[in-house]
């Protein structure tokens, strides 16, 4: 089958992308499906030492080969050479080479998946651009319960209308227990469906730092939206 | 001022007697024939230019001042300056890119290519260190 693109977006940085992003696809590959995860964030790429995956495993032939791990395929640039997980190793490259390195970690990687989900970077620079000639199956959009975090994701949801990506849902994540609910608010506001609530976790946290796979009941609720094509009828509104 | 290419073709021809070049880039191309070029151009003046290759059709890495004999499927450019940072290992070829450093990549841009060519670089620099030549000193600037 063709495989399936799903961004996973945000205006806000440090809301939990990447857990959400990893998390869905462990929750995808527990159910079955080949599942792939492609780091989109050029400047600040986590995902290898999310994972503890080392660059030293590249396999180099044809193509690129992703890599392996708790049965989801990974890619991005901190996976392809050590040096991007640096902290004297800040990325400056121009806004048109963003585009062209999404389109080959795209098409030079190997990936053999049903679903590709893309760890995006926060905002709405050159790397959703790259995206708009692919065929997106949709975006998951996340906010922390903080109205800092909703100004900002509003912004994200009128980025995804304006340029017709569909939105499958919103996604809360409870980064702390200090209140909020930017994510109820912005579902109300926009009308799109609010399809997890992600609870602060200690368990989510530490899988993080000690780079071994997030229990998968939290985002199991994100799988059975995608599983029953609720995304065919959760269409972008326009707003004026 | 030494040339860079009085250093680098005799190390080329060490990779070579030490290494199993045709194993090595088998493994990365998978029989796929191409040429890449990595070509260095002189920023003081110097003129000199040339460049590596790596040609997975015949298995042979070596310097050239020709191109119309191989025609590279890739060419990358790189200003001395920058050659120096390579060669001390304090770059690779990968992060220079996205770095911004002075780097031309002509032709298409192949992420794969990039970092065959940084594994040669990586190659070239054990090489001399292991004959004890300290390239990062001998490009040092002045």
């Amino acid at each position: 089958m063709e495989k399936e693109l799903i961004l996973v977006l945000s205006g806000k940085g440090g809301v939990g992308k990447s857990t959400l992003a990893l998390g869905t696809a462990l929750a995808l590959a527990k159910n079955g499906a080949k599942v792939g995860v492609l780091d989109a964030d050029l400047e600040n790429p986590c995902l290898a030492q999310m994972t503890g995956v080392s660059p030293n495993d590249l396999k180099l032939g044809r193509m690129i080969s992703p890599f392996s791990w708790n049965n989801i395929q990974l890619m991005g640039l901190s996976f392809l050479s050590e040096k991007f997980q640096r902290e004297d190793m800040p990325v400056l490259i121009a806004e048109d080479k963003k585009h062209l390195t999404i389109d080959q970690l795209l098409d030079t990687v190997s990936w053999d998946v049903d679903y590709l989900i893309v760890d995006m970077p926060p905002g709405s620079g050159e790397e959703v651009r790259a995206f708009l000639p692919k065929r997106v199956t949709g975006c998951i959009i996340i906010t922390s319960p903080q109205q800092v975090s909703e100004k900002a994701v509003a912004r994200t949801i009128k980025m995804c209308n304006h340029y017709k990506l569909p939105i499958i849902g919103l996604v809360q994540n409870n980064l702390n227990n200090i209140g909020g609910n930017a994510g109820k608010a912005l579902s109300e506001k926009y009308h799109i469906p609010l399809i997890a609530r992600i609870p602060w976790d200690k368990e989510i946290a530490q899988a993080a730092e000690q780079q071994k796979p997030a229990d998968t009941k939290h985002f199991q609720r994100i799988t059975e939206v995608m599983a029953k094509r609720e995304l065919q009828s959760c269409q972008s509104l326009e707003i004026s | 001022m030494p040339k860079l290419r009085d250093f680098l073709e005799p190390a080329l021809e060490g990779i070579s007697r030490k290494l199993d070049l045709g194993k090595l880039f088998q493994e990365y191309s998978q029989g796929e024939e191409r040429t890449l070029v990595l070509r260095t151009r002189s920023t003081r003046g110097i003129g000199e230019e040339f460049g590596f290759y790596v040609d997975t059709k015949n298995w042979q890495v070596g310097i050239t001042e020709s191109y119309g004999i191989l025609e590279p499927t890739v060419r990358i450019t790189v200003e001395e300056n920058l050659m120096w940072l390579l060669a001390a290992r304090q770059q690779n070829l990968f992060s220079a890119y996205f770095q911004n450093l002075p780097i031309d990549v002509e032709g298409a841009f192949v992420l794969r290519d990039i970092l065959i060519l940084d594994k040669l670089l990586e190659l070239i620099h054990d090489c001399l260190l292991a004959e004890g030549i300290d390239l990062k000193a001998i490009l040092a600037p002045g």
